[in-house]
């Protein structure tokens, strides 16, 4: 009888499943030894979190791929200096912003993919095809009246509020204390609603 | 239409930012990146996946224990740290007495020194490592082909780009190689192992062995993606030798001028040096050779900058100037225009 040489079957983690705290802890030890199935499982799980964080950062949908690929790479070389393994979503929010910081300073040229003028219209493409048409107007309308503030405020807003950080995650991929970011927040928050007050 | 913005309390419905596909894709693009350690991949990696709380606890107790008893990370022989990402480039003593000796243009990079293990990636380059015996330490060496785990020994690493070779002097090494047909092999004192990446077969014990093949040459792709990846690691310094070397060996490649434009770039904006940037800008922009249009785009504009971050201001104007004439439609030019390099 031949001896069948494929490779045993194995389990590939689904996206966006994270794994729970105590498989978290464990993840996140194999991965920094590199355990490639650690790593993929930290991968399935995070990969479309990073997207997100970068894509409200104002990466272009084009360089997202790299984006991703690049805090990847970064995050498993330098897995052994996250401290706090519970804290790896918030870890993973900064290194993809600082990634996305690096790609602009070397290419100054995509910096033009961020304008604010092209923003307004990338939000409302970026919505899922399920959205009403008066939630596309509400997210359009409120992306041109962010576009009035200074963009860390705005950011900072975008992520914790509409990508649903938490307060701990934003704070850390805007890189400022939680005490800087809360007030980042009101301060758009506070904005809007001085907006609602004076609309007709 | 509501003239109310979305509430705090409804975030919008976005669209996942990356499909499946695209999530596939980079991540056959992260399993084909070297890992770190490969030597401690775990044998049971679908209990691990799996979380149970049973396999977590023993994992556990299996890294952490031999930890608390671990000896102390290694130091300079002097006292200085080193720490993951320490690169040697020189002749190296350490703590405990071992000793790194790299030979010219070697890339040797600390990758772990903690927890009773220091493991080391040479990517390129020959390097002689002399690792005290008699310790509780674990040496590991990783290359693209092959993981050398150290038993307290002398012995030397010579990695290129497609083979590697490990010689030892003294004791005695334990080589893997990687690949769909990894072996592994106890090399003994004047043992050799050559293992390149289509040739994995290794010798019969006492042949010497075979003379190293001269190293082709990389393709600009190849010397850009490894500039990347040692940029990321915060490694400007050897991304600007890899891309200066490259394009010194390769004159004639048709992708040259991508390379220095690349290596203009990291000059001006990672290592603030115009001085540097410009004669590979000029290169590229001034004609000297065969470029793609964007290439040549991109660099005459970046030229611009760089003469304007030298303080050659008038220059700097006339070459605005004329690359108005020549880009009337260039994205480039809001930038020239902010900083007053072209007529508004």
């Amino acid at each position: 009888m031949a001896v069948s040489r494929r490779p045993p079957l194995r389990l590939v983690p689904e996206a966006d499943e994270v794994p729970t705290p105590t498989g978290l802890v464990t993840a996140v030890e194999r991965a920094a030894l590199g355990d490639p199935q650690a790593r993929e499982a930290l991968y399935r799980g995070l990969a479309r979190f990073v997207g997100q964080v970068l894509r409200a950062g104002g990466a272009h949908p084009s360089e997202l791929e790299d984006l991703v690929h690049d805090t990847f790479l970064e995050a498993f070389s330098s897995l052994e200096t996250l401290e706090r393994p519970e804290a790896l979503r918030a870890w993973m929010a900064r290194l993809a912003m600082r990634q996305l910081q690096r790609r602009r300073r070397w290419r100054p040229w995509l910096r033009l993919f961020g304008s604010r003028r092209e923003e307004a219209q990338a939000w409302e493409e970026l919505l899922d095809a399920s959205a009403s048409a008066e939630v596309v107007a509400e997210v359009s309308r409120a992306a041109r009246l962010l576009q009035q503030c200074a963009a860390e405020d705005s950011l900072a807003w975008r992520l914790h509020r509409w990508h649903e950080l938490t307060l701990e995650e934003t704070a850390s991929a805007c890189a400022v204390s939680l005490a800087t970011l809360k007030r980042r927040v009101a301060r758009i928050d506070a904005f809007l609603a001085r907006w609602r007050e004076d609309s007709p | 239409m509501t003239p109310h913005p979305p509430r705090p309390s409804a975030p919008p419905p976005f669209r996942p930012p990356l499909s499946d596909e695209q999530l596939d894709r980079v991540w056959e693009r992260l399993a084909d990146a070297p890992t770190s350690d490969s030597s401690l991949r775990s044998p049971w990696p679908t209990r691990l996946a799996l979380g149970s709380a049973l396999a977590a606890a023993l994992v556990l107790g299996v890294l952490l224990v031999p930890r608390m008893l671990a000896p102390p990370a290694l130091e300079l022989a002097e006292g200085a740290a080193l720490p993951p990402g320490a690169r040697v480039s020189t002749v190296t003593t350490l703590s405990d007495g071992s000793q790194l000796a790299p030979e010219q243009l070697a890339r040797v990079e600390v990758l772990r020194n903690a927890g009773g293990r220091f493991v080391a990636r040479q990517s390129d380059g020959r390097c002689r490592y002399s690792v005290t015996p008699g310790g509780r330490r674990t040496w590991v060496i990783e290359t693209p082909q092959a993981t050398v785990e150290v038993l307290g020994t002398v012995f030397s690493v010579d990695a290129r780009t497609t083979s590697v070779a490990i010689s030892v002097e003294r004791g005695r090494v334990r080589v893997r190689s990687r690949g769909a047909s990894s072996q592994e092999r106890l090399l003994e004192a004047g043992e050799s192992w050559r293992i390149a990446e289509t040739d994995e077969v290794p010798p019969a014990p006492g042949v010497p062995p075979a003379p190293l093949a001269a190293p082709p040459e990389l393709s600009a792709a190849q010397v850009l993606a490894r500039a990347e990846a040692t940029l990321v690691t915060g490694g400007t310094d050897e991304a600007a030798q890899q891309l200066e070397r490259w394009l010194e060996r390769a004159p004639r490649d048709s992708d040259w001028s991508v390379v220095a434009l690349r290596l203009g770039i990291l000059e001006l904006e990672t290592r603030k040096a115009p001085a540097q940037a410009l004669p590979w800008l000029e290169r590229v922009s001034l004609g000297e050779l065969e470029a793609p249009p964007s290439v040549l785009e991109d660099a005459s504009a970046l030229r611009v900058l760089a003469l304007e971050r030298m303080g050659r201001t008038p220059e700097a104007r006339r070459a605005a100037t004329a690359f108005e004439a020549r880009w009337p439609r260039s994205a480039w030019l809001t930038s020239l225009r902010d900083r007053g390099e072209t007529e508004r």
